[in-house]
Formats: C-alpha cells, sequence, structure tokens
C-alpha cells in the first residue's frame, strides 16, 4: 500500500473513502495475496512522543507486534516496569478496618476529603512526646504545669494544632514571603469561633508555647504549592513543585445590564435557598417530633411491661388477651362510617383527575367503587327530586309530607306553626312503605336505616344538631307535624320524651291519592323508637291517641329511589357495581345506626 | 543539573575520551551495567551518600521509569565517556529546521535539564488530525479537530464521494507522517505557547522541562503495597528527604512520617472515591468525580499519578475534568485500582485526558476495562473518542490491544451476521471505516490505523478491502480460549447508570 515509494511501479491508488463500505474478507480470498508491498506494515503515527518512540523496549514489542501481524509467531513481548511489591511491616487490617458494608445501591457521595479527614493536623514522633510530657503534667520547657488541667487527649492537641496552623495560614497567608511575627496567643483567641470545642480551648496556651517552638516558615504538615496570588509573574514558572495553578478569569464585559441580571439571580438564589432551609428545618422540626414520638411510645411499652411483670409477680389473671393488649399497642376504632362518607365528595372530586393522569390505572379499590355507587345513587335520587319538583310546579301537594314542599314553607316560615285546620285533612303517607312498621325487633326497621345510611347528611346533621335522633331538625319537616301531637315550644323539643313504650293499638284514616281512603291500623311496637314524625289520626279526638311513626320525608323518597335504582341498567359506566355493593353493604350499617341512635335516645 | 542542550538537533560529535570517577559530571554519557550488559546512560545527578558518590541514570533508549541511582561500581571507566556539549550562545533562536534523518533522530536525546530549551517535537494529536485533511484545512482553527470534520462529513449525508473531507489518501497520509516527524511546524514553539494550550484545555505536556526531572520520592506505600515511583511529581518538597511517603488508600493524602499516617488513618472516614458510583458489577465500580467539586481529591489523585505518567502536567487545576475512577470492593472498601481524566469539554474531541492502572493493579487486564469503559461512555455521548495525546509507551500498548480486539470483534460479527457465507465476492460483508468507528465510538483515525497496523486494510482490483488476515483471528482466538479459562472481565453496558454530566458556562470557566 505504500506507493510513494515504489510510485515508479506501481499507480497511484485510489483514495480511500472513509464512508464507503469496504468488502470484509478472510485472506484467502485476496487475489493478488503475493503481492511483496503487503508484506510490510506501513508506518502508522503512533501517537507517542517523538524521543521516546524510539525506546528500546517499545520498539521491541512493536516489531513483534507487526511480525505478529503478518503471520510469524513470536513469543509475547512486554515492557519492563519497577514492580509492585506487598509492603512489609504493615498490619494492614488494622490501618484499615474492614468496616466497609456494601450499599444495595449504587454510591452517591459528596462529602469532600476535608469534611471526611477530621483535624488536618496528625501527631508526629515529636508531638507524641510533647503530649506524654503535657500530660505528666510539665510544660513545655520542662516546668510543672500550674494549670489544673488533667489529660489532654490526642485528638484535642491535634484540634488545637489544626486551629494554630488554620488561623495563622489564614490570617498570615504571606508569612512565607514577608516574615511576619508569629501571631501571639491573644491575636490567635480572636479567631475562636463555636467549631474549637471547649477542651481545646481549655488547653490552647499550653499548647500554643509548643507551637511557637515548632513554628517555621513552611506549615508544619508538608503541603503542595500552590500559587497563592494570581499574577502573572514567571517567577514560580520554573519552580516545578509549583502546581495546580489557577487557569485565568475569563473577563466578562460588566455592563448596566449585566449587573442588574446579576443582582436578579442572586435574589432569586437567595429566595431558594431561604425556602430550601425552611423545608430543611421543618423535615428537622418533623423529625425531632417523630423521635419524641417514639421516645413516647417507648416509655409507655416500657411502663406497659413493667406492669405485666407486676401482675405476673402478683399472679393477676386478666381476661384472655389481656396481656397482649397491655404490650401491643391497639388499632385505632375505625372511625364511624358517616363522617367517612361526608369526606367521599372530596375524593371522589379528585379522582377523574387522577385516572387521565394514569388512564391505564385499572386497580380501583373497592372503598372507591362503593363510593361511586353511593354517589351515583345520592345522585339519582337528588335529580328524582328535581324532578318531582318540576311535576309539581304551580300544584299544591297537600298530601301528607310532600316530596317537594310547598316553597313557602321552607323559607323563613316559622318552625313552628300554628294549628292549620286545612292542613289537618288526613295526611297521606308514601304509598311504598308500611305505615304500620312492624313490631317486635330492632330489625324491623331496616329497610328505614337502609335508607338513612344512603342519605348520610341528614345522619351528620342530626348529630351535629344534638337533637335526638327521631328529631330531624330541618325546618321543612318540622311544618309538616302535626302540631296537636306535638309541644310547640321549641324548646321543648331537646326534653321531649316520646311515648315509645305506648303499648296501645292504633288505627288511623288516610287519604291517598286520587281520595282514596285507608284505614290503617298501627300494631303494638314493644321497643324502638320514633323514626321520624308522629301523627295522630284525625279521626280520633283523644289527645294521647295512637301515635304513628312515619319516617323522615327524606327517608321516604330516598328509599323509593333506592327501589328504582335497582331497576337500573346493569352496567352503567359510572358504577357497574352500583347495585350489587347497596345491599350488600346494608346490613352492618343499621346496626351502627342502631347503635348511634340508641346513644341518642 | 548543569545546563545542557543536547535536546537540540546537533551535527557537533561529542568529545570522547577516558573518565575517572572525580572527573564524571553531569551530562557525562558513561557506559553502565544494566542488568548483566553494559548500556551507554547519562548522569542526571549526583550525590555522595556515606562518602562514596552515587549517580542518578538515565539509560539511552530506555524509558526514563528505568532511570534509577546506581553506585560507581557499575559505571564502567575502562571505556571511554561522552562529554556534554558546551552551551551554544542562545539556543531559544536557534530553529529545528534540519531535516532529522535516521542518525539525527538517533542521537537527538531529550533535553535533561530544568533549564534546556529545545523546541519540543510535532504534537502527535495535530499531525495526525492535519493528515487526515486536505491542504487547505491546514489554517483553519475550526478544522482542527478530527472529530468535528468527521461530524460535519456527515452532516452532509449524500454528498458525492471524492474530494470531500471523509476520502484519506492513505500515501499522502504517510507522508504527512514522516513530515510531520521532522518539521515540528504546527506544535507551539515556545513555553509561552504551550502554557496557554494547557490552560484553555488538555492535561498531557510535550514540554521537557515538565518532563525530565530527576526522581524526588524514594518509594511510596499505598494500602498494602510499596513501590518506587517512575517519575518526578511535585509533591512537597520535603518528602525528598523521607526514605518512603505513606499514602492512605482511600483519600489519597500523603505523609512523611508513619505516626502521621497512623494517626490520620484512624481519623480519615472515607473508604470510597469521593463521588458517585456510575458502574458496578462482581469485580470493579466506577466512581465519577467532579475536580472542581473534590479538589483536594483530585490533586491527590493527580499527583499520585503523576508518579507514573511522564507527560501528565500538573502546571494548572483539575477542575476542567472529571475523574473516573475504577475500584474493587473488598471488606475494607473500595480500593483504587486505575482512573482516567477527561475534559468537561475537549475542543480536540479527546475522550481519555490521562489514564492509569495504578502498578501493584498493572498486567491484570485492568487498563482494557479502563480503555473500554472510556468508549462506553463516548457511546452514551454519541461522541467518536480518542485519548489525548502524546501517549506513553504502555498507553499505546493498551490502546493498540484494545482497539485490535474490537475491531476484529466487530469484523468477525459482520461476517457472522452475513451468515458466514463468504465464498463469492458479491456475498462477502460490507462496512465502511465510519460505520466501523461509529459503532465502537471510535474516530475513523483509530479505526484506519489500526487497521494498517494489522496490515487488514489492502488495495486489490482497485478497489480497497478490509482483509480478516489469519493472524489476527487466530490470536482473537486464542484470547477467547484463555477466556473461558481465566473468566471474562468486561464492562457489561447495561451495569453503567450514567447521564453526561451537562455544566454550565459558568462551571466551565476556569476560575475558582
Amino acid at each position: 500500500m505504500s506507493s510513494t515509494r515504489g510510485a515508479a511501479r506501481q499507480v497511484r491508488q485510489r483514495k480511500l473513502n472513509t464512508k464507503q463500505p469496504l468488502c470484509i474478507i478472510r485472506e484467502s480470498e485476496l487475489e493478488d495475496a503475493a503481492d511483496e508491498t503487503e508484506r510490510n506494515i506501513p508506518a502508522v503515527e503512533t501517537g507517542v512522543e517523538k524521543g521516546e518512540e524510539v525506546e528500546f523496549h517499545l520498539q521491541a514489542v512493536i516489531s513483534a507486534a507487526n511480525a505478529a501481524a503478518l503471520g510469524a509467531k513470536t513469543k509475547q513481548n512486554y515492557i519492563p516496569t519497577p514492580e509492585a511489591t506487598k509492603a512489609e511491616g504493615v498490619d494492614y487490617n488494622k490501618l484499615y478496618p474492614k468496616v466497609f458494608a456494601q450499599p444495595a445501591t449504587y454510591i452517591r457521595f459528596s462529602s469532600t476529603v476535608e469534611d471526611s479527614i477530621g483535624n488536618a493536623y496528625c501527631m508526629n514522633d515529636d508531638d507524641v512526646d510533647f503530649l506524654s510530657k503535657l500530660n505528666d503534667g510539665k510544660d513545655v520547657d520542662g516546668q510543672d504545669r500550674k494549670d489544673k488541667l488533667s489529660q489532654c487527649s490526642e485528638d484535642t492537641f491535634e484540634e488545637v494544632m489544626s486551629f494554630f496552623e488554620e488561623t495563622s495560614a489564614r490570617i498570615q497567608p504571606f508569612a512565607t514571603v514577608d516574615n511576619a511575627p508569629i501571631m501571639s496567643l491573644e491575636e490567635m483567641e480572636q479567631s475562636i469561633d463555636e467549631n474549637v470545642s471547649a477542651d481545646a480551648q481549655r488547653w490552647m496556651k499550653p499548647i500554643y508555647r509548643y507551637w511557637v517552638l515548632r513554628k517555621g516558615s513552611r506549615p508544619m504538615m508538608p503541603s503542595i504549592k500552590v500559587r497563592l496570588l494570581d499574577t502573572s509573574s514567571d517567577a514560580d514558572d520554573a519552580d516545578p513543585y509549583v502546581c495546580f495553578r489557577r487557569r485565568e478569569v475569563r473577563q466578562t464585559r460588566k455592563t448596566r445590564g449585566r449587573d442588574a441580571q446579576v443582582v436578579e439571580k442572586l435574589k432569586k438564589l437567595r429566595l431558594e435557598l431561604e425556602s430550601g432551609r425552611q423545608l430543611l428545618q421543618l423535615i428537622v422540626q418533623r423529625e425531632q417530633l417523630n423521635k419524641e414520638n417514639l421516645e413516647i411510645s417507648r416509655k409507655v411499652f416500657e411502663e406497659r411491661r413493667k406492669l405485666k411483670e407486676v401482675k405476673i409477680t402478683k399472679n393477676i389473671v386478666g381476661e384472655k388477651g389481656d396481656d397482649e393488649d397491655l404490650l401491643v399497642n391497639q388499632k385505632p376504632v375505625s372511625k364511624p362510617k358517616g363522617r367517612q362518607e361526608a369526606q367521599r365528595p372530596q375524593t371522589l372530586r379528585l379522582r377523574p383527575g387522577a385516572e387521565r393522569s394514569a388512564p391505564d390505572n385499572d386497580l380501583d379499590l373497592l372503598t372507591d367503587r362503593f363510593a361511586e355507587a353511593e354517589e351515583y345513587v345520592t345522585k339519582t335520587i337528588e335529580n328524582r327530586k328535581e324532578q318531582h319538583k318540576k311535576w309539581n310546579h304551580h300544584w299544591k301537594d297537600n298530601t301528607w309530607l310532600p316530596i317537594t314542599p310547598p316553597p313557602e314553607d321552607g323559607i323563613g316560615g316559622p318552625k313552628w306553626k300554628p294549628f292549620p285546620p286545612e292542613d289537618l285533612g288526613y295526611p297521606t303517607p308514601p304509598a311504598s312503605i308500611k305505615s304500620e312498621p312492624s313490631p317486635g325487633k330492632d330489625n324491623d326497621n331496616d329497610v328505614e336505616m337502609q335508607d338513612q345510611d344512603q342519605a348520610p347528611v341528614d345522619t351528620v346533621e342530626v348529630i351535629k344538631a344534638d337533637v335526638p335522633m327521631r328529631l330531624s331538625p330541618e325546618p321543612e319537616w318540622l311544618t309538616s307535624f302535626i302540631p296537636g301531637a306535638f309541644p310547640l315550644d321549641p324548646m321543648d323539643i331537646d326534653t321531649y320524651e316520646l311515648p315509645v313504650r305506648n303499648p296501645a293499638p292504633a288505627c288511623r284514616l288516610r287519604y291517598g291519592r286520587g281520595g282514596r281512603c285507608h284505614l290503617e291500623a298501627r300494631k303494638k311496637r314493644t321497643r324502638g323508637f320514633i323514626q321520624s314524625g308522629v301523627i295522630s289520626d284525625s279521626d280520633s279526638d283523644e289527645d294521647d291517641g295512637p301515635e304513628y311513626y312515619a319516617p323522615s320525608d327524606h327517608i321516604i323518597f330516598e328509599y323509593r329511589c333506592a327501589l328504582n335504582s335497582r331497576a337500573r341498567p346493569e352496567g352503567a359506566p359510572s358504577a357497574p357495581p352500583a347495585p350489587a355493593p347497596a345491599p350488600g353493604q346494608a346490613p352492618p350499617v343499621p346496626a351502627q345506626q342502631q347503635v348511634v341512635a340508641g346513644g341518642a335516645g | 543539573m548543569a545546563p545542557k542542550n543536547d535536546g537540540e538537533v546537533d551535527d557537533r560529535v561529542p568529545e570522547r575520551s577516558m573518565a575517572t570517577l572525580a572527573t564524571l559530571r553531569i551530562g557525562c554519557k558513561a557506559m553502565v551495567e544494566k542488568d548483566g550488559e553494559k548500556r551507554k546512560a547519562e548522569i542526571l545527578s549526583m550525590k555522595t551518600v556515606k562518602g562514596r558518590p552515587k549517580f542518578y541514570v538515565h539509560y539511552e533508549e530506555f524509558n526514563k521509569r528505568l532511570d534509577e541511582w546506581i553506585p560507581d561500581s557499575r559505571v564502567d571507566l575502562s571505556q571511554m565517556v561522552e562529554w556534554p556539549l558546551p552551551e551554544k550562545p542562545d539556543p531559544k533562536k536557534q530553529k529545528t529546521s534540519q531535516p532529522k534523518n535516521q542518525s539525527a533522530n538517533k542521537s537527538q536525546k531529550r533535553a535533561r535539564s530544568q533549564t534546556a530549551t529545545r523546541e519540543p517535537s510535532e504534537t502527535p494529536g495535530d499531525s495526525s488530525s492535519k493528515s487526515s485533511r486536505r491542504p487547505s484545512a491546514h489554517g483553519g482553527k475550526e478544522n482542527r479537530d478530527p472529530a468535528v470534520a468527521v461530524v460535519a462529513a456527515e452532516d452532509i449525508g449524500g454528498t458525492p464521494q471524492g474530494e470531500d473531507e471523509s476520502t484519506v489518501d492513505l500515501a499522502e497520509m504517510q507522508t504527512d507522517a514522516a513530515v510531520a516527524k521532522a518539521l515540528p511546524d504546527s506544535a507551539p514553539q515556545t513555553r509561552e505557547e504551550e502554557i496557554e494550550k494547557l490552560r484553555v484545555g488538555g492535561s498531557m505536556t510535550q514540554n521537557q522541562t515538565e518532563i525530565s526531572r530527576v526522581r524526588n520520592l524514594e518509594r511510596i506505600q499505598m494500602g498494602d503495597s510499596e513501590m518506587e515511583p517512575w517519575y518526578f511529581s511535585p509533591y512537597p518538597a520535603e518528602f525528598s528527604d523521607c526514605d518512603i511517603v505513606f499514602i492512605c488508600e482511600f483519600c489519597l493524602l500523603y505523609f512523611g512520617s508513619d505516626t502521621q499516617f497512623k494517626r490520620h488513618r484512624q481519623k480519615c472516614t472515607l473508604l470510597h472515591p469521593p463521588g458517585n458510583e456510575i458502574y458496578r458489577d462482581d469485580n470493579v465500580s466506577f466512581f465519577e468525580i467532579d475536580g472542581r467539586r473534590q479538589r483536594t481529591w483530585c490533586r491527590n489523585l493527580c499527583l499520585l499519578s503523576k508518579l507514573f505518567l511522564d507527560h501528565k502536567t500538573l502546571y494548572y487545576d483539575v477542575d476542567p475534568f472529571l475523574f473516573y475512577c475504577m475500584t474493587e470492593r473488598t471488606a475494607q472498601g473500595h480500593h483504587l485500582v486505575g482512573y482516567f481524566s477527561k475534559e468537561k469539554e475537549s475542543a480536540e474531541g479527546y475522550n481519555v485526558a490521562c489514564i492509569l492502572t495504578l502498578p501493584q493493579y498493572q498486567r491484570k487486564g485492568y487498563g482494557k476495562l479502563l480503555i473500554q469503559f472510556s468508549y462506553e461512555l463516548s457511546k452514551i455521548e454519541g461522541k467518536l473518542g480518542s485519548p489525548e495525546k502524546p501517549l506513553s509507551d504502555l498507553g499505546l500498548l493498551g490502546y493498540r490491544a484494545y482497539w485490535q480486539e474490537v475491531i476484529v470483534d466487530a469484523l468477525l460479527g459482520r461476517e457472522n451476521d452475513n451468515g458466514g457465507n463468504s465464498s463469492s465476492g458479491n456475498g462477502s460483508p460490507m462496512l465502511s471505516i465510519e460505520d466501523l468507528g461509529q459503532s465502537l465510538a471510535m474516530t475513523t483515525t483509530d479505526v484506519l490505523h489500526t487497521l494498517q497496523n494489522l496490515n487488514m486494510l489492502r488495495y486489490t482490483n482497485k478497489n480497497h478491502v478490509i482483509v480478516l488476515t489469519d493472524a489476527a483471528v487466530q490470536l482473537r482466538e486464542r484470547q477467547i480460549e484463555k477466556e473461558k479459562v481465566k473468566g471474562r472481565r468486561a464492562i457489561d453496558p447495561d451495569r453503567l447508570i450514567w447521564k453526561p454530566p451537562v455544566f454550565s458556562a459558568a462551571a466551565r470557566t476556569w476560575n475558582w
């Protein structure tokens, strides 16, 4: 290939295009393999400095490699180097203790050498001698020490020496050049800050005298020569020991605009740092609280443990599992359902967004599904209410507990209306509900309870209002009371005891829609409570006539809705499992409701 | 060390005569016994130990790492001694314009003293880049970088093949190389120019005053190993009096006294290079360390590596470099095995500035791992890389071995992809030099040089072809056999968790 020398014999080669694909072939496929000019390796630029390229060992290796490339058999050559040997008399494991634990993840680390080596000063043999003398109670000059200090540790000694060295280097950076006098102890003491330990401050005086004796013009710990002044003088250019010079600062043009920019940047930086600092502070606070919490938990545990011991020694046997309860913190009692439900709308509001951000997230929580179903039901109820209102527009609903109460009743009306004779017509309870609650068990009200469960707002309000459970404080409901059966004074509501346990059977006449009359008998109600209002039969003149327990209008209506909603098509997009959870969830809820109500009643 | 100027190409014949121990002086070249044979050696320094003279000698044509102190008994005074040439009136004004023929080259000796001012020789990196370009591009500053040229050529895409940047006249290339050897015209002419070049990047120096000094440390102890330094390193001058200098394996701090070192070890808490681990496999880990953030550690590392790297310069600070440190894990911590430094932004497209395997880990295949790692980084960056020049002898061999291995592997792989059926000329696989370089993150120049050096680039039937020579294939097969026995050590790119660090303009400027 080297064609220049054999130019006369050989035609000049075509230039090699590095972008053009070349055939890759084996040697055996070469057609003119016998060409003599192929039998030498062209001189290739090595990249080694010329003076060194001629070196004996390198040339030996290169020529061996060249020979090998041409197919000759050569033994491996190498360049001799001074060998490293095992250090003798070194207790390696003592010098380098086996303390490294490999973390599972890749190490991330940013501390510097200075952060990691403690005091920069390290004691030499002289220092060891001096320190032992010092700890024997002798001063630098062999005199007895007058101070009452006891023992100086190696670390303290090194701290003091580091402090002296660093302070003098900082305050007299050019001491090596201008022969500045050694700093006095007083000058040194001015530089003491909070980083100097109390121990070190106590020992400063005795060690200072030793330091002065040892102090030369160079720092005591041998250090490399770094150019201190960024001068352009060539004075130290030839000094082989001066190294790591700064590269000269690149000048940027100074303009007013640039200055303003810089100020802005600094301000921004300041703000960002401040917020970062605050964040860190909050984290510290949190962690401290966590720590306190842990400590307290531990204390509690210890106390409980002690109690247990006492119990064991005194042979006090508690109930089964009692001791375990003592030692382990009980899980907090799960919050009442009602409150959770009150919070649901919030989570529901968040959901669509979450779904949008993670469309492939198909891990729905069961509780979320329940919530969805419930919301669907509530919404339907509200919708139907609205619809009802529309139907009844311009119509006055004179039925008992009208679903859509006349507007004027709700707004601003007195809470307790005087007995209006015309309204006292026979009220018509909704046809869909048995107006005579079955007697006997608590569970009688199952259905109603379930409905109530589906109207969480009511429940919450009841609890909030601190009114007995059975009395919904809603004005629109109150207006529909049959006043004859009630004390009119609102103040009395709280104290009003309903004659719940009246065993007398009763009946009433009721006008239904379309003018139908119903005479309804009320069976004995042994236990339980008034779910909503009391109805006095108009037929009866007796004041203490039988009480009718009618559910609140909401409850009735919502129950209807619930019934209707069962007929709703399966697999509605927003809440496919809705029909299922509603009944499924029902049983535990009334029980709970009972508890709450019982408490209130 | 008296001033001397034998660095100058000089026609003058040195004076030769017999000498005695008393008349020997610095600069003399005498025959000295080395490993049982006599070699010509130059006296670089003298001292008297216990009344006997000792000479620090450099053996001609041996690397400086073999320079040593010898007793007078090894100097052969029965043969004539070459006396140093008298100093020229003003060596600075001399131009090395004479072409160096073979003999001149041979007599040319590196300057050996601090005040010698031989014009540094051609920067090999420059000459190679220049040679791969048309003559008109020589002066253009933006064209100085071969990597840039390659990228530029790529951007053009479908340029007609011919006189564009990607064509290389191989013969011309060789001629250029020869001329470059003779005429160091593009190299920095003066010390000032060289320093300016160092200031704006690079860590290798051609400057003779930088690289020709008597070793200053006797021995160093690092970890559980002891070794002799190879070259001068600007450790504190106090240490030249110490028998042994102790270097902490983790923070790389240096101590002249055993007591101090032991005290330091009680306090030092570092257990690995102070940076982020970016690679970990069963054998080794790599840490990335920013010279600007870890100034002390990186300075310590540079001081240490200067003991073993002749051309490394510590003239300027470590800020513009990143250091990639390879470590081996034990219960003690991560032991530094080797490292390479890399400019944060290399104008010349270098992906390695300095590269070193510590002597106690040499000849174990770690160098290849370091080199491979440097190319894996370049692959992630999407750049072509090449080591900064000049290479040392060991560096050259290390790189050549790596290049040969990956190129032969790539070619064999391409052959296999082609179905292994290459009996007919039409069916043989095709691959351009540039694609080969791209796939290996190697510069076109390096690929070409490797192929040429292995005699794998031939010209047949008026076409260039790549020949997988039997020798190269056999060598690779032998290596694979060996790997099967010993276990293959290679970098697994999947375990490299790394993004090319981005530096703001402020972080890149060379101030503090």
